[in-house]
């Protein structure tokens, strides 16, 4: 259908409409109208990611600035699933009528795109990336290219003979179409997809190519500043934040680092006996090398590297690594020092800055040439023409560590741990470099792209973002989901059949008596769940256990008589069969149960919609490890700086991958599942409440506080009234809006603001024109568009 | 397609109900695969075959018939090769000296199987504290184990249907039989008019050949693997010995659960070891006892079984290393986002961390048996996954189907499917109560009814801060209802009360032969089906005059009340065929009158 949103036509590629996706659309365009900044939380499975689409590539096309869209989500599936709506959308629009030239791509990893018959075959992106380097670094092509007898890639080679916008029509690739075009263009597609991003429209990636600065250095430096960003599943983005300035650095890493210096060093010794030029040039490339990189980011072409800051640039590279020999040997004392500081067998926490005072005091290394390790490191690996980088890793590692430490103080902590665990006696060391402050790697977004937008279903309590991201939100809004029937139950069962509470608490989560209610849990909703069954648990460790309890007990052989079962493990291809398979039986009707862990890979990015979860199990509170002094000292960084109280962040935390996990079973609204909240704890109101508005408005007082066989009572009834057929005509115009709704409703809007007009006068004789302005702000966010005055 | 350890003895070009495909009779099964099949559609294993029957040398179609012990299953394959007859032969052969080894053992000598696998003939009592018993059926699909009362002569009606030989026609009538068992309703029906020789059995089918389709297809319907998970309890006999019944059923499980021991039984059974031996082995060894606690070492060692364990604790330790992806739904491929960027440089804390603690170390297997066991399962029902075929790639069907959001597109009227009652009369009589009571007054137009309730719920606003009054008018409704309603209470008479049981039951049936009548009677008026068209006629008149008349004095003997109800029933059917009578006279270009001129 096509509706006007003010003076901007939206395509939109349905008959029909949900009262959300409009009111979504709505608050897009006042954030992208605004040039600022958005949060929006949207109900799981009501269309988002067409709605954002539609709304963007319609504000793209209309305006003559173009805005580029960066679209960024967590997982490749979602990411080939946006592509294929922003596909179907673009067809939409061209049977509209409309003649325009859209180039959509998106964008994942070597492994994921190559073509080469045999690097290809590899299954680890690090061996793929590595192998691919060996084939079409400069200088193998260079060496090819004056005959020598090396192997090159012919897929690269053909890119680099032609131009890649001549290569490529105007379009939109999914991963798929653009692997395909390789093939029958005989290039390689991942190049081809990396150097089509500055000429694309609609660029879909993972929003690490965005945020890690290891590889939004390559890939998103050059994007243009009046992007439109848009970070999607966005709710655990201040954990990828986190983790991308973090590291880990244990026994054997030094070891392997050792090694590649000592390789490093070699290697300088047999260029200088060649009598090599190379090593001189690098020496008076150095000097200008990162002016170079300084003159891009003043034009603001590139995107700040968090890792690499302003004051930096500067400066000039200290003269006592400018020698690559000078270089490795510092390299050398410093690696040395992080091994004696792994022997240490007692807990330590430290600043960084304590940590580079230690450093000064044992090996007089200065803070300024730690600064410049990993720029260092790689300029030098390309001067010696280091083939296989996967062997480098590991100093790659320590080198970052240098820079990372020697370049931030605040909101970073190392913490050294002799021990793996608590019970643990073997020591096993490991040194944590990690960051506290999720806003520093997204700092460099926020401050070069004008309108970041941050969605998903689960962003409650929504002014959480703003402040552990520190930006300003222009637009934040959370939708309420409009249902003529409701078609997910949620409910909490706080005790078993017998009336023993049931928890995940540390203190009595292997009690047999919780244990045992559990179970019961499982067995009973496996008796009158048709299809399938997801059970999530808060953590590996935990679901482990109890597996082995359920076992012994008996509990999964009464749950094998009525559904097939699988469970994911660590293994993400062990787990991907185990998850077809658990689809297949869905799909043929004999049903499964699939036993999963919140925080862990199935709990990201895959739908359970329809039959494929009838119904979504949390057992117990997904609580994070609260031993683990990395969270700890998380804890206190935001409670001194953003005065979020431990609590709050904890259960905020729990309870948003609790939701994400539930909200899966969503897709639509003819479609059902129950969501089953296993916890004593969700009952009270401190916890519900950090629960998504669209959830928390569908629990009622009579599920929140259930024995199982109450539950299973209420789950039977809905389950039976659920299959029913569903009249559309019901839904017309309450939960599902035609073109003529839509229009009706920009009528009544339009009416309405006209009152308000008159309000607003009044209110600005009353408390003067500012206060006037903030208050119509509060009353027309959200309460207009969706009519909930 | 075969189990392990099954080869093909003798095979032949078939047909099977009506689809063409191959015959394959095993070491240890008669299989029937159709053609481009993966499967075998029918599988039946020695011990279930009761009896073959084939057609006469020299008939024009050669067939076989092969019943299985389960009552009412039998199947009938039509050979057609070159040399039919002899492939026949051969695999006649073949069955008959399977047939001729039961029978023998059966009656207590030493079995001398060519090819299957050693029975461990019943009770293998042994003096040990575990005895055990044992099928000598391969594991395989599961059938439910029978008893040795196997092997009878097979039975005259058995023989008699045999010889008339053609087997498609045979297992139709089968199926015929079986549904009119069923339906109370239809055979009713069926015998009103085929044993009342109105319509033949044949026309009688014609027009119900869905119903025939349906049940063939759900006879046809296998019922997949159990997926229990197998738990094996010993049974304790009276002088406090153990012992565990294997079923082939249990068998099948095991091997299912563990494929270390599936191999070792293909390896060793029957050649090296009996199969009362293997199993009581098993039952000793240190496979069987380690997930039960308190027995810790004082298994003896056991070259079969510790060799399967140390395969199975193998295969379970650690995630397969090479796994192919290629066929799996991309949607759920969890790999290619693991290796969509760079690695984390961090390591997840202790309680995500899976593997790391004893326990896990104990779970991690368990969890790997459960995955592959549930997958071994659903492989066993529904086939292994192949690999999307063609370059459309099924999977971009996947993406799509996962992106379309089905309501927000233009509703097209949906094919709903009509709900089939069985028995309608049982049906209606309990919904009718209500509904008598409900009549609509004469005159009234029920179109009107809707619309001004429709238009008093829309138009009607309740304004919740004044008090809420009933309008006079309602109340007066409610009063008319309320007395119409007592007065109904009385229920009007018709003929399932004024007449006695049985002449209502031959109204009815006469009511329902009629409109068959009629429906076959309007189905013929083509030119090409005259003669039953002129059969029709006759079977309407007969009724109209005949079964009519009876029913008329039967009645009238109730009494006057009787009469007037009977004639109010057959009305509206007597109409129909008058009308239908009136129509065969105008309409006949009257062949068989001018015969009757001439």
């Amino acid at each position: 259908m096509l509706f006007h949103i003010d003076d901007l036509p939206v395509y939109f590629p349905y008959e029909r409409i949900y009262p959300e996706q409009y009111a979504y659309m709505c608050s897009l365009k006042q954030t992208l109208d605004a040039q600022g900044h958005g949060v929006l939380e949207m109900p799981s499975g009501t269309g988002k990611t067409v709605s954002l689409l539609s709304l963007i590539v319609s504000y793209q096309q209309h305006y003559p600035e173009k805005r580029k869209l960066i679209y960024c989500s967590r997982t490749v599936p979602e990411i080939e699933k946006a592509l294929a709506e922003l596909k179907r959308l673009v067809e939409y629009r061209k049977s509209c009528g409309l003649n325009e030239t859209i180039l959509g791509l998106g964008l994942t990893s070597r492994r994921n795109l190559c073509l080469h018959p045999s690097v290809s075959k590899e299954k680890k992106g690090k061996v793929v990336d590595a192998r691919c380097h060996n084939l079409t670094a400069p200088w193998v092509r260079e060496a090819a290219q004056t005959g020598q007898d090396i192997e090159t890639c012919s897929f690269y080679e053909e890119l680099e003979r032609g131009d890649v916008r001549e290569l490529v029509p105007d379009a939109i690739y999914t991963l798929d179409d653009i692997k395909e075009l390789g093939k029958a263009k005989k290039t390689c597609p991942y190049y081809m997809a990396r150097r089509l991003l500055a000429h694309a429209n609609v660029i879909i990636y993972s929003y690490h190519y965005m945020l890690d600065p290891k590889i939004a250095d390559l890939i998103s430096k050059e994007l243009s500043k009046d992007s439109i960003v848009v970070f999607d599943e966005a709710h655990n983005i201040d954990n990828v934040c986190i983790e991308s300035l973090s590291l880990d650095i244990m026994r054997p890493t030094l070891e392997a680092s050792s090694k590649s210096i000592a390789q490093l060093s070699e290697r300088i010794e047999h260029m200088k006996q060649q009598g090599s030029e190379k090593l001189k040039n690098e020496y008076e490339k150095l000097v200008q090398g990162l002016q170079d990189t300084l003159a891009a980011r003043d034009e603001e072409s590139i995107m700040a590297n968090p890792a690499l800051p302003d004051d930096l640039l500067h400066e000039a590279v200290p003269g006592n690594i400018r020698k690559a020999e000078h270089f490795v040997a510092f390299l050398k004392r410093f690696n040395e020092y992080l091994k004696t500081r792994l022997r240490v067998l007692n807990v330590t926490a430290e600043t960084p800055s304590s940590f580079l005072r230690h450093l000064k005091e044992i090996t007089y290394i200065e803070r300024k040439p730690l600064q410049f390790c990993a720029e260092r490191l790689s300029l030098l690996c390309r001067t010696l023409e280091i083939n296989n980088l996967d062997d480098m890793s590991s100093l790659q590692k320590v080198a970052a560590l240098a820079t990372l430490s020697a370049t931030y103080d605040k909101g970073f902590m190392l913490v050294l741990e002799p021990y793996e665990s608590e019970n643990a006696t073997v020591p096993n060391p490991i040194l944590r470099f990690a960051c506290l402050d999720a806003s520093i790697a997204i700092k460099p977004v926020f401050e070069r792209f004008s309108s970041v937008i941050i969605t998903s279903g689960t962003l409650s309590p929504l002014d959480m973002y703003p402040k552990i991201l520190d930006f300003k939100a222009t637009v934040q809004e959370s939708y309420p989901m409009t249902l003529t029937r409701n078609c997910f139950l949620p409910m909490v069962i706080t005790r078993g059949s017998d009336q023993v509470a049931i928890s995940s608490k540390f203190e009595v989560r292997n009690d047999p008596a919780v244990v045992r209610n559990f179970g019961n849990i499982l067995i009973e909703f496996g008796k009158v769940v048709p299809d399938g069954i997801v059970a999530f648990f808060p953590s590996y460790l935990y679901m482990e256990s109890i597996i082995a309890m359920w076992h012994e007990m008996g509990i999964l052989t009464e749950a094998w008589k009525t559904k097939l079962i699988f469970v994911e493990t660590p293994d993400s291809a062990e787990t991907s069969i185990a998850l077809d398979n658990y689809r297949r039986a869905c799909e043929n009707g004999r049903g499964a149960i699939l036993l999963a862990v919140a925080r862990g890979k199935v709990s990201e990015g895959i739908d359970f919609d329809h039959h494929y979860g009838r119904a979504v199990v949390m057992f117990g509170i997904p609580y994070q490890y609260t031993e683990s002094r990395i969270l700890k000292a998380r804890l206190e960084f935001l409670r001194d700086e953003h005065r979020v109280r431990e609590n709050d962040f904890l259960t905020f935390d729990a309870l948003r991958h609790a939701a994400q996990c539930l909200g899966r079973v969503l897709r639509g609204k003819t479609d059902y599942g129950l969501m089953v909240f296993a916890d004593r704890r969700y009952a009270r109101q401190d916890k519900r409440s950090k629960l998504p508005k669209w959830i928390n408005q569908y629990i009622t007082d009579t599920s929140v506080n259930l024995s199982t066989d109450m539950g299973i009572a209420i789950a039977k009834k809905f389950l039976r009234s659920m299959a029913q057929p569903l009249e559309t005509q019901a839904q017309m115009g309450v939960s599902l809006w035609t073109l003529d709704d839509v229009l009706a409703r920009q009528k009544a809007q339009k009416e309405k603001l006209e009152r308000v007009g008159g309000m607003h006068q009044q209110l600005q004789q009353q408390y003067g024109a500012e206060a006037a302005q903030r208050l119509m702000q509060d009353r027309s966010s959200g309460a207009v568009y969706m009519d909930v005055d | 397609m075969w189990e392990a350890g099954e080869t093909v003895i003798a095979q032949a070009v078939t047909v099977y109900r009506k689809r063409p495909g191959s015959l394959y009779f095993t070491n240890r099964r008669l299989a029937w695969v159709p053609e481009g099949g993966l499967a075998p559609t029918v599988s039946t294993k020695y011990d279930e075959i009761k009896v073959q029957f084939i057609s006469p040398e020299g008939a024009a179609r050669t067939t076989m018939r092969v019943a299985e012990f389960k009552p009412d299953v039998n199947h009938t394959f039509l050979f057609t090769s070159n040399n039919a007859v002899q492939e026949r032969e051969t695999i006649k052969n073949h069955i008959a000296t399977v047939i001729h080894d039961r029978l023998l053992r059966a009656s207590g000598n030493t079995p001398s199987a060519n090819g299957t696998p050693g029975p461990s003939g019943g009770a293998g009592a042994s003096p040990g504290a575990s005895s055990l018993m044992s099928d000598n059926s391969a594991p395989g699909t599961p059938k439910t184990p029978f008893q040795a009362r196997m092997g009878g002569a097979p039975g005259p009606s058995a023989l008699r249907r045999g010889i008339n030989g053609a087997g498609g026609i045979d297992v139709e009538m089968q199926t015929r039989l079986a549904l009119l068992a069923q339906n109370r309703e239809l055979s009713v029906l069926h015998t009103e008019l085929v044993v009342g020789k109105h319509i033949s059995e044949n026309e009688f089918w014609e027009t119900r050949k869905s119903l025939l389709r349906n049940k063939a297809a759900i006879d046809q319907q296998q019922k997949g693997q159990s997926s229990a998970w197998l738990d094996l309890k010993p049974q304790t006999g009276e002088s406090n010995d153990v012992k565990y019944v294997m079923t082939p059923q249990v068998i099948h499980s095991v091997c299912q659960q563990y494929p270390s021991i599936k191999r070792a039984y293909d390896q060793f059974v029957p050649d090296k070891l009996s199969e009362g031996e293997f199993w009581k082995r098993y039952f000793q060894s240190r496979f069987f006892h380690r997930s039960r606690s308190g027995r810790g070492a004082n298994e003896p060692d056991d070259e079969i079984f510790d060799k399967a364990l140390e395969e199975d604790e193998e295969e379970t330790k650690s995630a397969p290393k090479r796994i192919k992806l290629d066929h799996i739904n991309r949607l759920v491929d969890l790999s290619t986002t693991e290796e969509d960027h760079l690695e984390s440089y961090t390591s997840p804390d202790s309680t995500m961390a899976a593997g790391k603690t004893k326990e896990s170390k104990e779970a991690m297997p368990l969890i790997r048996r459960f995955n592959r066991y549930a997958q071994r399962v659903l492989n066993s029902t529904i086939g292994p996954k192949r690999p999307p075929t063609g370059p459309d790639a099924l999977d971009m069907n996947g993406v799509e189907r996962a992106i379309v959001m089905e309501d927000l597109q233009e509703q097209k009227e949906s094919s709903k499917i009509v709900l089939n009652i069985q028995d309608t009369r049982r049906y209606f009589e309990s919904q009718g109560g209500d509904m008598k009571s409900s009549k609509i007054p004469d005159g009234v137009d029920p179109a009107d009814i809707l619309q001004r309730f429709y238009h008093d719920y829309t138009s009607h606003e309740v304004v919740l801060n004044r008090p809420f009054a009933i309008p006079e008018n309602t109340f007066d409704a409610l009063m008319r209802n309320v007395k119409s309603n007592r007065a109904k209470l009385l229920p009007p008479k018709d003929g399932s009360q004024l007449l006695p049981p049985s002449v209502y039951q031959d109204a009815l049936s006469c009511h329902a032969a009629g409109n068959e009548i009629l429906r076959h009677f309007w189905a013929s008026t083509s030119m090409d089906k005259a003669a039953k068209h002129l059969r029709m006629i006759e079977s309407l008149k007969k009724i109209r005059d005949e079964n009519v008349n009876v029913l008329m004095i039967q009645a009238s003997a109730e009494g006057a009340e009787s009469l007037d109800a009977m004639k109010m029933m057959l009305k509206p059917m007597l109409t129909s065929i008058n009308k239908a009578l009136k129509h065969a006279e105008s309409s006949r270009p009257r062949p068989p009158l001018a015969r009757k001129l001439a």
